[in-house]
């Protein structure tokens, strides 16, 4: 715990808290806070779909993004895109044809990086509600301030005052890149070592999951 | 909407046990389930939890043009929304029946109340004023969303701030949180929506499960009179803003003058709590302590289904602590546990029990049955 607490403090990742099975109506919830951004998240699944949006090969993937208060703008079909995209390539969705699962994202506190706790809450929620991955996901935000530093997890105010902002999602086999979608302008080299930080800090995303997964899969139902 | 369906089997057995004084979750026909009320960071955004029903409202604010029928009077707007989080059967971005039904009762629970001072809100007449925006999403819906979803609106709207202004000829400057405090939301008074099942037209249950909000209206071959839900939206001096009755037609009135008496106790009660927390949330913001939501999640009530603990309750078995004349059982327990378990059962409720994790040494507890009757 020692050695975990002092890469936490090197790689400047914002504490997280979990729980799964938050909701109980839903196949499977998660509820996560990195710092002070919180997403809440429900998976349901595989469910029977409309005719027009059912395949035959596989499953439909439906995301819904909502805000916390406010009409739903543009915004929000693009976090809504960004997520789908990513929960496809993981969900081994081949073995369920005609259904649909679907992922529904509440946003409850947004202080920064709160694209990437979506996208982890969500990768959380999957796994609790047992749908079959070929992997799980870990997504990292960083920042690029005025004097070109790279700041990892970034808070609102650096933000604010940031450059660039980069997300990347990686998977947890390969460490591969799932996802990246970036903000602001930037040089192929800090594009480069942006993305090698954040490689390494998905180490103790993925190794959080695994704590909470041993944690809750001990306890008899 | 995809349909869900209740079997006959199921229906019967509700409308037996209710008949015979029981409910599912062992709960008196005039007890209600566990209130739970925490803060968001923003003033204004709160979630409400009544048992397993979650739902989360925020009150957000805009300068606009007042309506022409009323130039100095501020807008209030209520939006309900029910996405697929709540249960499976509900799909995403479509209005159904029950989200216009819940709008229209929490508007004329509010709205039409007149609980809030809506001139209050007027900046400039006739030109401009604050438009109040309530949003409420339902996370989670385990019954008796009417109850839950006016609770979170009222807290949310007397929880909420709005930002200072001040006129100077003809401009307006609104004030950050910072520049100025910020000034809360005038209510006369408190209005609650409370739900009643009527079962088989004489029984009254208050705040009805899901299963119990679904069965009440449909008779069955056994049970062939059927009953409602009736909502009564009360305030805490005692009196009667609204009622909907939903379902078959009453032949008895002495029914609805229960449900009001009940009510009137329920409402005091809730409006007493919305209050209290209210006012401690205050003293913590004024010490500067940061309030969130990540503060509802909790790292020692770890469950591996999605049920936070039995929710049917046995009336013939007991959770008991274990008592002296126990020990060499759990000495005998431990010997073949090779690794002390690190989550402990104990009892909640009457009758349940649930696992909760702990540091120190497991327990055990008893559970035996007390009658033979089988």
């Amino acid at each position: 715990m020692g050695a975990e607490e002092q890469n936490i403090k090197e790689f400047k990742l914002k504490p997280m808290k979990c729980e799964l099975n938050f909701l109980s109506k839903s196949d499977g919830s998660a509820i996560l806070s990195q710092g002070e951004t919180v997403a809440l998240a429900s998976v349901n699944g595989p469910l029977d779909v409309k005719m027009q949006s059912q395949s035959i090969e596989k499953s439909t993937l439906e995301v819904l993004f909502c805000s916390k208060g406010g009409k739903p703008s543009v915004g929000d079909r693009y976090k809504e895109n960004i997520i789908r995209q990513t929960c496809e390539t993981a969900i081994l969705s081949s073995l369920y044809p005609r259904t649909a699962i679907t992922i529904t994202i509440q946003e409850l506190e947004d202080y920064g990086g709160f694209l990437s706790c979506c996208l982890n809450t969500a990768c959380l929620a999957l796994v609790n509600s047992g749908v079959a991955m070929r992997h799980v996901f870990a997504a990292v935000s960083c920042a690029l301030d005025d004097r070109g530093n790279i700041l990892l997890e970034p808070t609102q105010q650096q933000l604010e005052t940031a450059r660039a902002t980069m997300n990347f999602v990686f998977d947890s086999r390969q460490k591969s890149l799932v996802t990246s979608f970036t903000e602001g302008a930037f040089s192929e080299d800090t594009y480069k070592e942006a993305l090698a930080r954040c490689r390494s800090a998905s180490d103790l995303v993925f190794s959080f999951y695994r704590d909470i997964v041993t944690k809750y899969s001990k306890v008899i139902g | 909407m995809r349909y869900l369906f209740l079997s006959s089997c199921e229906k019967n057995f509700i409308h037996r046990i209710i008949s015979e004084g029981h409910r599912l979750d062992g709960r008196n026909y005039n007890e209600s389930r566990n209130l739970q009320i925490s803060f968001g960071s923003e003033y204004g955004s709160c979630i409400v939890s009544l048992g397993e029903t979650k739902v989360l409202a925020q009150v957000t604010c805009e300068v606009t043009q007042p309506k022409q029928i009323r130039p100095n009077e501020g807008i209030l707007y209520i939006n309900v929304e029910i996405s697929p989080m709540a249960a499976p059967q509900f799909e995403a971005n479509r209005q159904t029946d029950l989200t216009v039904y819940l709008n229209r009762l929490l508007e004329k629970c509010y709205k039409d109340s007149k609980c809030i001072d809506l001139e209050s809100l007027c900046i400039v007449v006739e030109e401009k004023v604050w438009s109040l925006r309530v949003d409420i999403k339902v996370l989670n819906h385990a019954g008796n969303l009417v109850e839950c979803a006016s609770i979170a609106a009222l807290t949310s709207l007397a929880h909420f701030k709005r930002p200072d202004v001040t006129r100077s000829g003809d401009s307006v400057i609104i004030h950050t949180l910072v520049e100025k405090d910020p000034i809360p939301t005038v209510l006369y008074h408190y209005p609650v929506c409370l739900t009643f099942a009527i079962f088989q037209n004489n029984i009254l249950l208050s705040d009805p499960s899901f299963i119990e909000e679904c069965v009440c209206a449909s008779g069955t071959e056994e049970v062939n009179s059927s009953g409602g839900l009736l909502v009564v939206g009360m305030n805490q001096y005692r009196e009667l803003c609204l009622l909907n009755l939903s379902g078959a037609a009453l032949y008895d009135s002495s029914i609805v003058h229960k449900a009001i008496k009940s009510a009137a106790d329920r409402c005091k009660e809730i409006v007493d709590t919305v209050k209290k927390t209210i006012m401690n949330d205050d003293t913590m913001r004024q010490k500067r302590v940061r309030i969130n939501f990540s503060d509802i999640i909790t790292s020692d009530h770890v469950l591996s289904l999605n049920k936070k603990d039995l929710n049917i309750r046995l009336k013939n078995y007991n959770a008991d602590l274990p008592k002296c004349d126990d020990e060499e059982m759990i000495e005998e327990f431990e010997d073949e546990k090779p690794e002390p378990s690190k989550y402990d059962v104990v009892p909640s409720l009457p009758q349940t029990a649930e696992i909760i994790a702990k540091k120190g040494a497991s327990t055990w507890i008893e559970i035996s049955s007390e009658s033979d009757e089988d």
